[in-house]
């Protein structure tokens, strides 16, 4: 009961907020889709409140203390699929160049918003050292608006690379690790008047951009003795070089924090946590507060979370080799002073041998 | 083409091999001493069969959820990609009761061992003597079974270097790789006995 009134006290606080002007919006978004963050199922369920989550089940941890974790080695692949799968072509033949004006009319027409996401991971996890593959990941996200003199949001980002992860008990209950990423991506990231796209200077609007980093991310999870396990855990984002600097793509230094809790169970276990992180890096300090809940139960894992993007609820279940999960998301969309939620669904498939 | 499909099955060949090998690298749920006694051993199997039911019962709800869910989910949605992890969500679903009862009813290894010299006409002392030998037995062979993963990974590894070597495509390039490495550091592992 408890647990509800703190989730009803945090939706009501998130969505209180007031919605800026159309003039100085951030970029309208999906919920659980961040052009810089790579993140599976369940990560996406937790509201991307994971870094005190001790093992993620579908993926790598998202704090590399928690690599010590892992039970058993496994080595799998996992497929990840939203709606509007049918758009994933024009979005690749735009991040491609291959503009043309018949992709511009596709993708843009009178109130169609795009969303796509799709992301191909090999990993591999053991309790010394956890690696995740990325042939390619793609996210698009695309609105249009205002019919009289037609407003278009635009974001497509192609991501590729490696990440690492390893830790260590340092000492009593201290576990500390480091995750090394290198990351390639290509990408677009505009808003824009239609017209313009058929002026000389609107020419490179849709030029996609290139960027290449490698991140060095240290983390730490503390856990205190007691029959709740409260822990408290920090990970630092995005230390590390970029090849050049965007600004409609930032991908600052940044700190993070997280609590969880593991509430004694007779069935089951359920872990808890709050955290405060940033995802686009153009949050402001409450909409940085995120809160995750993810409950493991035989072969299902249902997870929920709810941050200032909106709320997320997913099912996963993994049995031996095969594992599968389907979530269900909001979407805010900002249009001028109004906003109205759209839903996203993400669909994930692995195989572990 | 069908360089690609030769390579794509090599790839699939080589994570079937490297996967088999590591699912089944943590099975065991008691560990085996030279100084194990009857007692200790009937004792940690006793627990490990209440654990068992435990485990099993919660694979048979959650799989029986599972099932239920997918049914109904597939027959609300129109989205075909979401139809298509409902069914999966079915297949899981009996998959994990299946897996319940085979935890509950039968157990791993340990169980039959137990039950077999249980229900023999030999002394304590004697099942004492036999879960010893066994021990040693065991730890042999799984000194064999790490010199053969770690012979055997090391050249999967070299394999897939080798390979990444030759190949002009980056992606997949990479991914060769990424395999090499991950079965390199298997056959580190296996021989430095981590």
């Amino acid at each position: 009961m408890r647990l509800i009134v703190v989730f009803y006290f945090l939706f009501g606080l998130f969505f209180s907020q007031p919605l800026k002007a159309a003039e100085e919006l951030v970029f309208t978004r999906n919920a659980r889709t961040f052009e810089t963050q790579q993140s599976t199922l369940v990560t996406k369920s937790l509201a991307h409140s994971c870094l005190t989550i001790t093992q993620i089940p579908d993926g790598l941890a998202c704090n590399p203390a928690h690599t010590v974790f892992n039970k058993k080695p496994r080595l799998g692949a996992e497929i990840l699929i939203s709606n509007g799968y049918s758009n994933m072509e024009n979005v690749q033949e735009l991040l491609n160049g291959k503009i043309t004006q018949e992709l511009v009319d596709t993708l843009f027409s009178e109130g169609k918003i795009i969303q796509i996401e799709g992301n191909v991971d090999i990993l591999f996890q053991s309790k010394y050292l956890s690696g995740r593959y990325t042939p390619a990941t793609v996210k698009g996200f695309s609105v249009f608006r205002n019919e009289a003199n037609p407003d278009v949001e635009l974001s497509a980002v192609e991501e590729k690379g490696f990440a690492f992860q390893s830790g260590l008990e340092l000492f009593n209950n201290f576990y500390a690790g480091l995750q090394t990423r290198f990351v390639s991506r290509k990408f677009i990231r505009q808003r824009f008047k239609l017209a313009q796209l058929g002026t000389e200077e609107g020419k490179d609007l849709l030029k996609p951009k290139e960027q290449n980093a490698t991140y060095i991310e240290p983390g730490m999870t503390y856990i205190f003795e007691n029959r709740w396990k409260p822990r408290v855990s920090v990970f630092v984002a995005n230390l590390g070089t970029v090849s050049e600097e965007y600004e409609e793509l930032p991908t600052p230094v940044e700190t993070q924090f997280g609590f969880g809790l593991t509430p004694p169970m007779n069935w089951g276990e359920l872990e808890l946590s709050l955290e405060y992180r940033s995802l686009n890096y153009e949050e402001d300090d409450l909409q940085k507060i995120r809160v995750g809940a993810l409950y493991n139960f035989g072969s299902m894992y249902l997870s929920g979370g709810v941050d200032a993007n909106g709320l997320s609820g997913g099912v996963y279940y993994s049995l031996d080799k095969i594992n599968a999960g389907i979530l269900y998301s909001t979407t805010r969309l900002l249009n001028e002073e109004e906003s109205f939620f759209t839903q996203t669904v993400y669909v994930q498939l692995g195989w572990q041998i | 083409m069908c360089n690609w499909v030769g390579r794509f099955n090599l790839i699939l060949l080589i994570l079937c091999f490297t996967g088999s090998s590591f699912s089944r690298a943590a099975d065991e749920s008691f560990s085996y001493l030279e100084e194990t006694k009857w007692a200790d051993f009937s004792r940690e199997v006793k627990m490990q069969e209440k654990q068992d039911f435990k485990d099993g019962l919660s694979y048979i709800i959650s799989g029986s959820l599972a099932l239920v869910g997918g049914i109904l989910g597939s027959k609300i949605t129109e989205d075909p990609l979401e139809k298509g992890i409902y069914t999966v969500f079915q297949t899981i679903g009996i998959a994990s009761v299946g897996y319940g009862i085979y935890t509950w009813q039968i157990g791993g290894e340990d169980r039959t061992l137990y039950l077999t010299l249980q229900e023999s006409r030999l002394t304590a002392e004697q099942k004492t003597l036999f879960l010893r030998s066994y021990a040693t037995q065991k730890k042999e062979r799984e000194k064999k079974e790490r010199v053969i993963k770690a012979i055997t990974h090391g050249l999967i590894a070299g394999l897939n270097f080798y390979n990444g070597m030759e190949q002009t495509n980056k992606s997949l390039q990479s991914g060769l790789y990424f395999i090499g490495g991950v079965n390199l550091l298997a056959a580190i592992s296996y021989t430095f006995e981590f």
